[in-house]
């Protein structure tokens, strides 16, 4: 099943590059590695500052959020940082839960995660 | 263009070897069987001498060779090549197909193909999804040259090949997965004075994942009560979540305060383990004062309920999951259990659902958990959050009850 829609887009912010990746449908098990291999190829092309934007996103299960994390540490470890924008509903609970909000900051809008 | 008014010459043969290869009533053989009479129909239609199909491992870094006709002493002596390099790691690396006309030290590394006197090798990947998985290879103990339409018959049998080691692999990975399951979830939980236990497990889609709880005692008589999820499922998540369940347990028995234990496991695995997330929660009762130390990492904290309440998620301190972190940090809650009191650790496969907010599904489960006989609870749990649906996810459940004797008959 793949439920997932994913598009890539580079930008400026205030001459601050940024890559906005835009998550919407389902995240599980079975496209977890699909978003893996999509943020992998963002890390390894070196940027520094990578925002998803989740707003289109109803569920993320374990697996994804994993990808996630791993994603914000590869980037905090080159000096990246890893921003998410409006996660709502289950998948802002579930980021609360797990406490993966305390990892990886989110804001109400991409404007906000780009200029901070 | 003239439209030939016969087929070509060989066509009926090509067309006959073809039917061998796709024959139908091939898959009514075991994948090991069908590997077999696969390569010895491969090793007829090209008239060739050995015949053999080499699986990438676990690491992706070596083929094994796995099944051989003509070549029987490979498989028995375990020949390992690494991908990259050799005649079949050649394959594996490039993925396509690769002839040799004149087979010598320089194109192979196996000494078993070297010491057979074999001349001539044609060799195609197995693929899945354009994966490689393994290699086909085909010999002749003549000088001979082996032809692109060969090849192109060589990759039709792999392509048949790769499947069946796929199904194959599936099942063995499935069946070890649910192995190692069976062996860790404790089949009956410990018996302490004043506490009752029971618990359930449910593998999402059939299929196991890395969910488990488990109840041990420390030597003070404490109890502990464990429950984890690891992200991922299958074999490698049963595998990671064993080795989790061992070293907490370990932990547990060197220091009193469950969120060192929390800390230790996660130095732990992040030291030996690549990769891994897990969410845990972990908990030590004093059955005598109904005392109850937990510690959680990035997991729901358990509903607590007890004669005359509703029921809730306890409120605990809860940090980020196990394998995540540079310098996580967690803390220990401690809980004044009442009377009769029940709790219910719980995994997300039990609220999650793509359907319902998951706020909604936590209040379902804080409503039907009561403070009656935990055998029941898990029963009502159960049967309210889960019913009849198809479950994607795993569940593990453990209930709680403290319940000292206190001389009433009533409860």
């Amino acid at each position: 099943m793949d439920l997932l829609r994913a598009s890539v887009l580079y930008r400026e912010s205030g001459g601050t590059p940024y890559t906005l990746v835009v998550l919407a449908g389902e995240l599980d098990a079975t496209n977890s590695q699909q978003l893996r291999n999509l943020l992998d190829a963002e890390i390894s092309a070196g940027l520094r500052t990578l925002i998803v934007e989740l707003s289109g996103l109803k569920f993320i299960d374990s697996s994804s959020l994993q990808v996630l994390l791993r994603c914000s540490r590869m980037l905090g470890s080159q000096g990246g940082v890893l921003r998410l924008v409006r996660p709502v509903g289950s998948v802002a609970r579930m980021l609360h839960f797990t406490r993966a909000d305390q990892l990886v900051r989110a804001y109400d809008n991409v404007e906000q995660a780009a200029a901070d | 263009m003239a439209t030939p008014l016969n087929p070509p010459p060989g066509a009926a043969d090509k067309l006959r070897d073809i039917q061998s290869i796709t024959d139908t009533a091939l898959s009514h053989l075991g994948a090991e069987d069908l590997l077999i009479e696969l390569l010895s129909r491969v090793k007829q239609i090209l008239d060739a001498d050995t015949a053999a199909v080499l699986l990438l491992d676990r690491s992706s870094r070596y083929l094994i060779s796995t099944a051989a006709s003509g070549l029987e002493e490979e498989v028995a002596q375990g020949v390992r090549i690494p991908v990259g390099r050799g005649f079949a790691g050649r394959i594996a690396a490039e993925a396509r197909p690769v002839i040799l006309d004149q087979v010598n030290h320089s194109n192979v590394l196996n000494p078993i193909l070297l010491g057979k006197g074999i001349h001539s090798l044609i060799g195609v990947p197995l693929l899945i999804n354009s994966a490689v998985t393994g290699v086909l290879h085909v010999g002749s103990v003549h000088d001979r040259v082996f032809t692109t339409d060969d090849a192109v018959l060589l990759q039709l049998a792999a392509d048949r090949a790769a499947l069946a080691v796929q199904s194959l692999r599936s099942r063995e990975d499935r069946a070890a997965a649910a192995a190692i399951q069976r062996s860790l979830l404790p089949s009956a939980p410990p018996t302490v004075t004043g506490v009752e236990i029971a618990a359930r497990y449910v593998p999402g889609d059939g299929r196991v994942g890395g969910d488990w709880y488990d109840v041990f005692t420390l030597p003070s008589g404490e109890l502990c009560v464990v429950i984890g999820d690891v992200a991922g499922s299958g074999l490698e998540a049963a595998i990671i979540m064993g080795r989790m369940r061992s070293a907490l347990r370990a932990y547990a028995l060197e220091t009193r305060d469950p969120a060192e234990v929390l800390r230790r496991l996660d130095h732990k695995m992040q030291h030996f383990e690549t990769d891994v997330m897990a969410t845990v929660s972990y908990a030590v009762l004093d059955p005598a004062s109904g005392e109850l130390r937990i510690s959680a990492a990035g997991h729901f904290p358990p509903v607590v309920t007890a004669p005359g309440q509703h029921g809730a998620l306890a409120e605990i301190a809860v940090g980020v999951p196990i394998g995540v972190a540079d310098t996580p940090e967690w803390q220990a809650t401690t809980l004044r259990l009442t009377l009769g009191a029940v709790l219910c650790f719980f995994t997300d496969g039990l609220v999650e659902r793509r359907d319902t907010p998951l706020d909604d599904r936590i209040a379902r489960l804080c409503e039907t958990v009561s403070p009656g006989p935990p055998e029941s609870v898990c029963a009502s749990v159960m049967g309210a959050l889960v019913g009849s649906d198809h479950v994607r996810d795993d569940i593990a459940l453990l209930v709680l009850r403290w319940q000292p004797d206190t001389g009433d008959p009533s409860v």
